[in-house]
C-alpha cells in the first residue's frame, strides 16, 4: 500500500512539474480576468484526487480541459456559451509575443488575427489548443472531451475554414 | 509573406510557429515557490478542487446537428415495469456517469445504439480515459427524474440509493427508429458541415432521412423558421409524436 502511495505521489510530482508551465501559460492567456491560483489549485487537486484516470499520454491536455472548465465555471453571472466566446474571441498569445522569437511581420499578424476571428467559437478553441498549447492526438481530445479521432477531424476542418478565411484577404 | 496569397504559409503553421517555449518548461525544485508550496499543499491533502472537477463535461448528446442539439423531446412513453424499473421517456438519449451520484463528475451525454445495452455502450469509456483506464466496474441502467437513460458504476440499487429508477432490462437490437433517426440527422447535418439556411433544402433531407429509416408514420414540422439573428436550420427529434421539427440557431455555433 505503502509502495502504492509511493509511486502515486512519484506520478504527480511528475505531471506537475511538466504541466504546470504549460496550464499556468494557457490559464494566463485565455482567462486573463479569473482567479490564476483557483484556478491552478482546482485544475491540479482534481487531478491529484482523479489521477488513476488520467492517461499517460493524455495528461496536459486533460489538465488543461479541467482548468478550461475551472476558469469557465468562476466567470459567474454570464451564461458558460457566452463566456467560452468572450475566451476565444481573438488570438491570445501564451506569454509575451515578442518573446517568441518569430519572424512574422505585423501585416501578417493582422491577416492571422482578421482570419481568425472569422472562425466559429468551436474553431478558434481548438486552433488554440492545437497551435498555442501544443496539443495534438489524445492531448487534444483529452482538452475537449471528444476522441482523438474526432478532434483531429475537428481540427483539420478547422484548419482547412481558417486557411479559406485568410486566403480571402488577398481578394478582391 | 506580407499578404495571404495562394503560396503563403498555412496560417495554422504559421501561428504554431509563435508557440512560447515556455509551455514546455520542467519545473525543478525551487523553480517557482508558490508552484512549489501548491504541489506540497496538494500531496498534505489540503487543497481540494473548487467544484469544477474532471475533465470537460460533455452535457449535449454526442451527436449534434450542425452545432445545435438533436433534442430528444420525450419518447415512449411506456409506463414503469413495477415500482423500481422503469422505462426512459427519453428513449433515444444516454448518459454515462463517472460516479454513483447524480451529480457526477464527469457525465457523457449521447444517442443510444440500439444495437448494444446502454451498459455496453458506457462500458468503453472506461478503458479509454474517458471516465477511467482500467476497465469498467460493475455497470447499472438506471432512467433519472427526466426520463433520460443514465449508466453509473453499481447495481440496480445503487439507481435507487441516488434518486433514480432502476431501468427496465433492455434487449441489444430492439429496433429503435426515433434514435436511427436522431444519428441519421447528425450524420447528415456533421457531414454538411455548414448553416444550413434554406427550410426547404432542410426539409427535403429530414424526410429523406425519415424514408431511408423506414420510420411510418414519421412527419417533419418546421417549427422555427430561421431568422437574421438565427439563419441556421437545426433539427429536433419528438419520439413520443413521432416528429422532427426544424428550429433555428445563429451561426458559428
Amino acid at each position: 500500500m505503502a509502495r502504492h502511495s509511493a509511486r502515486r505521489e512519484a506520478r504527480f510530482d511528475g505531471l506537475f512539474r511538466a504541466h504546470y508551465s504549460s496550464v499556468e501559460a494557457f490559464v494566463r492567456g485565455q482567462f486573463p480576468h479569473a482567479d490564476l491560483a483557483e484556478v491552478m489549485s482546482s485544475t491540479f487537486a482534481t487531478a491529484w484526487r482523479r489521477l488513476d484516470d488520467i492517461r499517460v499520454e493524455a495528461e496536459r491536455g486533460w489538465l488543461i480541459g479541467v482548468a478550461n472548465n475551472t476558469a469557465l465555471n468562476s466567470i459567474r453571472g454570464r451564461r458558460r456559451r457566452d463566456a467560452r466566446d468572450e475566451a476565444y474571441r481573438t488570438i491570445t498569445f501564451r506569454g509575451p509575443a515578442e518573446l517568441h522569437d518569430h519572424d512574422v511581420p505585423p501585416e501578417t499578424l493582422e491577416h492571422l488575427s482578421v482570419a481568425f476571428e472569422r472562425l466559429s467559437a468551436s474553431d478558434r478553441e481548438i486552433i488554440q489548443l492545437a497551435a498555442f498549447d501544443g496539443l495534438t492526438g489524445a492531448d487534444l481530445g483529452a482538452a475537449l472531451g471528444v476522441s482523438p479521432g474526432t478532434a483531429a477531424v475537428r481540427l483539420h476542418r478547422a484548419r482547412q475554414r481558417f486557411s479559406e478565411h485568410y486566403r480571402k484577404q488577398d481578394q478582391p | 509573406m506580407n499578404s495571404p496569397t495562394s503560396t503563403a504559409p498555412d496560417p495554422f503553421e504559421l501561428l504554431s510557429s509563435m508557440r512560447s517555449p515556455d509551455i514546455d518548461r520542467y519545473l525543478e525544485p525551487g523553480d517557482e515557490p508558490a508552484a512549489d508550496a501548491l504541489l506540497a499543499s496538494i500531496l498534505a491533502g489540503s487543497v481540494e478542487p473548487s467544484g469544477a472537477g474532471g475533465p470537460p463535461r460533455r452535457r449535449w448528446p454526442r451527436r449534434v446537428v450542425g452545432g445545435a442539439v438533436v433534442l430528444a423531446v420525450a419518447g415512449g412513453g411506456a409506463v414503469a415495469a413495477s415500482r423500481l424499473l422503469a422505462e426512459p421517456t427519453d428513449t433515444a438519449s444516454l448518459s454515462c456517469y463517472s460516479d454513483a451520484s447524480a451529480e457526477p463528475a464527469i457525465q457523457v451525454a449521447m444517442v443510444i445504439d440500439p444495437s448494444v445495452t446502454p451498459a455496453q455502450q458506457c462500458a468503453p469509456m472506461w478503458s479509454d480515459g474517458t471516465l477511467g483506464t482500467s476497465g469498467a466496474p460493475e455497470l447499472a441502467s438506471c432512467v433519472t427524474d427526466t426520463g433520460i437513460t443514465a449508466v453509473i458504476p453499481g447495481t440496480g440499487d445503487t439507481c435507487v440509493d441516488i434518486g433514480f429508477d432502476e431501468r427496465a432490462p433492455t434487449e441489444p437490437g430492439s429496433p429503435n427508429p426515433a434514435a436511427a433517426i436522431t444519428n441519421a440527422i447528425s450524420d447528415t447535418w456533421s457531414a454538411e458541415d455548414r448553416c444550413i439556411r434554406d427550410v426547404d433544402e432542410a426539409v427535403a433531407m429530414l424526410e429523406q432521412i425519415i424514408a431511408d429509416a423506414g420510420a411510418d408514420g414519421w412527419t417533419v414540422e418546421v417549427l422555427q423558421p430561421p431568422t437574421d439573428d438565427m439563419p441556421c436550420v437545426g433539427a429536433g427529434v419528438n419520439a413520443q409524436a413521432k416528429q422532427i421539427f426544424t428550429a433555428a440557431y445563429p451561426d458559428g455555433h
